[in-house]
């Protein structure tokens, strides 16, 4: 990295987030300060002018593109929306006030039509199809204009490069009474292991909405955290560690949740053998290839790291942690040729049929390392439970994670441009998908029934596994 | 001065609107690491607590009467091999008394490489007035200085340090600006928009930031010890005698009435001319400034902007030549001291 550009970064950094200091521009501020007098708090009205002005910051190439007439609107938009953002009981007036604002700014904004939604910032898809619930509007007045393009990005410092080596194959170095040791370094506490029920689920085709045979076969990966208590990692904490670690397998090992547990030294213990089911992703849903899978205890592994999710924190993981994580879902991948596509993390798998939400488990909402373990971005992906089943989020999961992940935004567009085209409002096409996911559940969960004597109604979403 | 008081975590009053106390949650921390003072903030029901410690030290030979004295004094100390190192806010009276300098553990703004016993004082100081993280990942935000030309490998290193201090103690450390902190505790009502300085014992710094955000951070490795030293090598004294001097007596409105004091506004001009100076030309060479939508506001913290008359002396060198965007107003934190500290934790409330 140039000198000048890690001593921006640096400066960057203690400004606290990471925003550059291009110009905003004066109507906008005059705009969003206009709504800052009620906020009492100095945090909420840090956090409120953050997050107008990040929104701003995403919306920046497109802002040209909005008739000058109409910014105003745009502005007044991002403020009353960054109002609805504010946190804590204080606030409530002012978040029910701006909710009313929003839906009074009736639209008169024209973003540039569909085929620009496509290739628009996330904050933009964000803005259009907010703005888009309220205006049939959008399509008869598109504009033809070429595709937005991408934002220059900086290109990352390449890393060092550091002389090790990987095997090309992972075997079974040796296995022990206790312990299985892999050619990659992976070693397996398998103490604990016990046998539970036998993998069988069925899927269903999305094209066709038809249930597929039933399979046994272990397909993907679904990380968790286990939300127990936390302790720093420090010697005088070393019998409360050891202690923390062994309840949670025998915890764990109790109610058969996860196939895997990674304890915050590093080891990795399984508990529930590889043919079995776990307890872990039952209200999950997720879909790859045209398949759709539905209750993930079966066709998934649930591999749970001992920790505690932290949506705004870094990585709630000791080193040793990731090292091993990244080792096992590298033995699970090869030995059962996973599609990285179907390694994922709970929090966007999660949901709640009965109120129709996603993100009913946060943990790895947010701040899942996927590169890092190789694998491709799961939050980039247009979940299923969105894109096929119309559902939705509320203030809740706005509360734990704040913004869903990119992959929302765009599921929500591609909804938007669906119901567009089918000439239906948005709201109707959703009622529509979570009808077609009751029955789709029921279906794939009749078939599986049907042929194991066990229970494989999902465990009520409680707080019970994480 | 009681020493002890400094010790003490004391609540500041008119800030309605704490968080609730909820120990289960844990308390977000700031902490300002000053050349020549730690402070640290958090909020408590009733408004925020600050507690504050000298980031200074010396040693003394050691023998058993004299560690028993300090522990019956409840004097902070360690021992290092056939020293006492004392530290905190006893340690000026003891410089003075035996008419030598204070050690310290930074330096113009950052850890003094050259000073041996640094880290681990600087360590037990913090120690004593940081307690470990009762949740782990607590967040705790700690104020560094900007970049200063040639010296951005020693802040590298200087930030680091913190950060694994901090870390140790289980917190999720953050670093914040020092001029961006001054802005968060002091510019709320200005929508966290226009000008923040702080002016302390190692530095000044200076932040420029509209809405809250920052678009130019800076800073002058002059501030009050420059002030101390150089008095101290007119007069033939020790800068901490002058220091003391300077804390207790100093009105930059009044004629000074001799030497010492002569000396003493002639560097305050100094000081506050070089400041204003430096901050007339990185506005003006600053490309990237965004269009103002108002005049900005002005203000300054920092034990160095306590005396009689700063404020005063600060406009004064403003008038003296065109400024590149209006100002609206210049003032003076109320608790200068404090200041970078309540910022630092504001922002680490907001990251929380
Ligand atoms: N009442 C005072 N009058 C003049 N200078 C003061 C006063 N109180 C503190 N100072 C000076 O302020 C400087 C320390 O300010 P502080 O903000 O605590 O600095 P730092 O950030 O370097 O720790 C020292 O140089 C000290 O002498
Ligand atoms: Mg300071
Ligand atoms: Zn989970």
């Amino acid at each position: 990295m140039d000198p000048s550009a890690q001593e921006r970064r640096r400066a960057l950094e203690k400004g606290l987030v990471c925003e550059d200091p291009r110009e905003l521009s004066p109507e906008f501020a005059r705009s969003v300060e206009g709504l800052t007098r009620d906020i009492k708090d100095p945090v909420e009205r840090l956090r409120f002018l953050r997050n107008s002005t990040k929104t701003i910051r995403q919306l920046e190439d497109q802002i040209p593109k909005v008739p000058p007439a109409a910014r105003p609107l745009v502005y007044k938009y991002l403020g009353w929306r960054g109002l609805t953002m504010l946190k804590g009981d204080k606030a409530a007036g002012i978040r029910r006030v701006a909710r009313g604002k929003i839906a009074a700014l009736q639209i008169g904004i024209v973003l540039a039509g569909a085929s620009l939604l496509l290739g628009a910032s996330y904050g933009t898809l964000r803005l259009a199809t907010s703005l888009g619930r309220r205006t049939p509007t959008v399509e008869a007045r598109v504009h033809a204009e070429a595709p937005a393009k991408a934002p220059p990005r900086s290109t990352p410092t390449p890393e060092p490069e550091v002389l090790t080596q990987r095997p090309n194959s992972i075997w079974l170095v040796e296995q022990g009474r206790d312990y299985e040791l892999y050619s990659n370094g992976l070693r397996i506490d398998t103490s604990q292991r016990v046998k539970g029920t036998r993998r069988s689920y069925a899927l269903i085709d999305e094209a066709s909405g038809n249930v597929l045979p039933l399979s046994s076969e272990p397909v993907g990966i679904v990380f968790h955290t286990t939300e127990s208590d936390i302790l720093s990692l420090e010697p005088e904490n070393n019998s409360s560690l050891l202690r923390n670690s062994k309840n949670l397998v025998a915890y764990v090992k109790r109610h058969e949740f996860y196939h895997y547990l990674i304890d915050r030294f590093g080891r990795v213990y399984q508990i529930l053998n590889d043919d079995s089911r776990a307890n872990h992703a039952g209200f999950a849903v997720w879909a790859n290839a045209g398949k759709v899978y539905m209750n993930l205890n079966h066709a998934f592994f649930g591999v749970s790291f001992e920790s505690r999710f932290a949506p705004e924190g870094p990585l709630p993981l000791t080193e040793a942690q990731l090292q091993a994580g990244r080792l096992l879902t590298e033995h699970l991948v090869r030995r059962y040729d996973i599609d990285p596509k179907l390694c994922v993390a709970h929090g966007i798998v999660s949901v709640n049929p009965k109120t129709r939400k996603i993100g009913h488990h946060v943990d790895w909402a947010k701040n899942f390392p996927f590169k890092t373990f190789g694998l491709p971005d799961a939050y980039e992906v247009e979940p299923a439970s969105v894109r096929l089943f119309g559902f939705g989020y509320d203030d809740d999961l706005a509360k734990a994670i704040g913004e869903p992940w990119p992959g929302v935004f765009k599921a929500e567009a591609e909804l938007q441009k669906d119901a567009l085209k089918s000439g239906q409002s948005t709201d109707a096409l959703k009622q529509t998908l979570t009808r077609r996911f009751d029955l789709w559940f029921e279906e794939q969960s009749q078939a599986t029934k049907s042929t194991t004597s066990s229970l494989i109604t999902p465990a009520p979403a409680g707080p019970g596994v994480n | 001065m009681d020493d002890r008081k400094d010790h003490l975590w004391k609540v500041q009053e008119g800030s309605e609107q704490a968080a609730a106390e909820d120990p289960s949650r844990g308390t977000p921390l700031g902490v300002d690491v000053g050349t020549s003072k730690i402070v640290a903030a958090r909020r408590r029901t009733r408004g925020t607590e600050t507690s504050m410690q000298l980031n200074a030290f010396i040693p003394v030979p050691f023998s058993r009467f004299t560690e028993t004295i300090l522990g019956q004094n409840e004097i902070p100390y360690f021992r290092d091999g056939d020293e006492l190192i004392i530290f905190g806010g006893a340690t000026e009276r003891f410089a003075n008394m035996f008419n030598v300098e204070t050690r310290r553990p930074m330096a113009d703004g950052l850890l003094n490489p050259k000073e041996r016993m640094g880290t681990v004082v600087l360590e037990s100081i913090m120690r004593g007035l940081i307690p470990k993280a009762k949740v782990q990942g607590e967040v705790l935000s700690f104020s560094v200085p900007a970049a200063s030309e040639g010296r951005e490998a020693e802040l590298v290193y200087h930030e680091a340090s913190l950060r694994r201090f901090f870390e140790t103690l289980g917190y999720r450390a953050v670093a914040i600006n020092e001029g961006l902190a001054v802005i968060f505790s002091e510019l709320e009502d200005q929508n966290f928009t226009g000008i923040g300085i702080s002016c302390g014992g190692g530095m000044c710094n200076v932040a420029l930031a509209y809405l809250s955000i920052p678009s130019l951070l800076f800073g002058i490795s002059k501030g009050g010890d420059y002030i101390d030293n150089s008095v101290g090598s007119v007069v033939d004294e020790p800068a901490t005698r002058i220091k003391t001097i300077k804390e207790e007596k100093l009105d930059l409105t009044k004629a000074p009435a001799d030497k010492l004091e002569k000396a003493l506004h002639i560097y305050y001009e100094d000081l506050v001319e070089s400041l204003v100076d430096s901050i007339r030309k990185a506005v003006a060479k600053a490309d990237k400034l965004p269009r103002a939508h108002r005049p900005l506001p002005i203000v300054i913290a920092g034990g160095t902007a306590k005396p009689k008359g700063f404020k005063e002396l600060f406009e004064r060198a403003m008038k003296a030549k065109p400024f590149p965007v209006d100002i609206s107003e210049i003032r003076v934190a109320a608790d200068p001291v404090t200041a970078t500290a309540r910022g630092a934790l504001i922002a680490a409330l907001y990251e929380k």
